[in-house]
């Protein structure tokens, strides 16, 4: 019976263990499914002050939710991010489609591993942290969703835009991947949604942070 | 028999001299003959003498990070001009000229423009300091009346126990990121520089 007892709890405590113990990186969509939202002259908040944020503007031709990005050569899509040296840097085959600065995580950590762009968004609202770092922010532009068998989707860890820091280089979000927001417009419509039984594009992320 | 003969040999004779006399006389009175005879003259070479080849400014640009504005330093030997535009206006609005001592350079940061595009600050670098300059990016005068902000100047009288190591870019639209280390050199700690009222406030957190 004893023996029983233990590999329940062994089957039941070794994910826990061995996964990587990430937090919320976005507690709207740890809540909800994340959406297309945007709001007009709105007024956000981040590290507990208010800023801000400026309105989405979609061009004419522009799609809201593209889930195919625009594709530059044959080969597969893969996205590189090194938190040692806190770059980025997306490939198409062999070929380097750009390469950029971006912050990771400071006050959440930046999960590890290999994953895939589960949704897309032109725009949506994060929200998180608490005290002096709070944020609330309103049209995040450009959020490209990433999730693997081991970081839920709804933990809303993400690479996205960023228009109340510049501090690419460096450490500075609750565990998203930030990026420039002409950066991660480039990207976003480069990098592919999962589409037709097919997944996203292969997001590697690795390096030990400074 | 033979008077036919020479009557036209003497024909012949008068029609090749007529045909020659009419050439010469169409040559001398056409100026864009193909057949002209006018001499054919020496090109002039003229001797060449050594002299310093003409070098332009030295260009660099960085893009806001929304992509509205462009920065644009243009370093001419020792003259740097700062120029600010609109992308979607197109024309360079001068933000200052700075002459700089021979040896330091007026450099652009990765992070110069603040995420709303409404300041830059840029890097002052000799072989023995480092200055950051915030500079308007319409231009405008801050309070104390010049057009850029010292942030290693307004460091050395506020914060006299540490010393800049870098400033790496802005935390808000309105704090500049500033690294430091005491003057022990022990600790490091991180600042945010406020722009609208030029103070230092250290941080808890330290911004690699």
């Amino acid at each position: 019976m004893s023996v029983i007892v233990i590999i329940v709890l062994t089957a039941l405590l070794t994910p826990f263990f061995t996964s990587q113990r990430v937090g919320c990186a976005n507690s709207i969509s740890c809540k909800q499914a994340p959406k297309y939202e945007t709001e007009a002259n709105a007024i956000g908040t981040y590290n507990n002050k208010p800023i801000r944020v400026p309105n989405v503007l979609l061009a004419e031709n522009e799609n809201t939710s593209p889930v195919l990005g625009v594709a530059t050569s044959q080969g597969k899509k893969h996205i590189y991010v090194n938190l040692a040296t806190q770059t980025l840097a997306a490939y198409e085959g062999e070929k380097l489609f750009m390469q950029t600065f971006i912050s990771s995580g400071l006050w959440g950590k930046t999960p590890q591993g290999d994953f895939t762009i589960w949704s897309k968004f032109r725009a949506t609202r994060m929200s998180g942290g608490s005290g002096a770092d709070y944020y609330d922010l309103p049209n995040v532009p450009y959020v490209m969703f990433f999730s693997n068998n081991e970081v839920a989707g709804s933990a809303g860890f993400s690479l996205h835009g960023t228009y109340w820091h510049n501090n690419f280089g460096h450490a500075m979000s609750h565990g998203c991947v930030n990026m420039k927001t002409t950066d991660a417009m480039k990207l976003y419509e480069w990098a592919d949604g999962p589409s037709e039984g097919k997944k996203g594009t292969t997001i590697s992320i690795f390096g030990n942070q400074p | 028999m033979i008077t036919l003969r020479k009557n036209i040999e003497t024909f012949l004779i008068i029609l090749s001299g007529t045909a020659v006399a009419l050439f010469i006389t169409v040559q001398r009175n056409t100026t864009t003959s193909r057949f002209s005879f006018s001499s054919i003259g020496m090109p002039v070479v003229s001797t060449p003498f050594p002299t310093e080849a003409p070098t332009g400014p030295v260009v660099s640009a960085m893009d806001s990070p929304e992509g509205s504005k462009t920065l644009t330093v243009e370093a001419l030997d020792t003259t740097y001009s700062v120029f600010t535009s609109i992308k979607a206006e197109g024309d360079k609005k001068t933000i200052a000229q700075r002459e700089e001592a021979l040896g330091q350079t007026l450099e652009i940061p990765y992070n110069t423009w603040s995420p709303n595009a409404a300041y830059f600050f840029l890097k002052e670098k000799s072989a023995d300091t480092t200055d950051y300059l915030v500079f308007h990016s319409g231009g405008s005068l801050f309070s104390n009346g010049e057009s850029s902000l010292s942030i290693q100047k307004l460091f050395q009288e506020k914060v006299p126990d540490y010393r800049i190591e870098e400033a790496t870019g802005w935390g808000d639209n309105m704090l500049i990121i500033v690294n430091a280390i005491s003057t022990e050199g022990e600790n490091r700690a991180s600042f945010w520089f406020d722009v609208t009222n030029q103070s230092f406030i250290r941080l808890g957190t330290y911004f690699k």
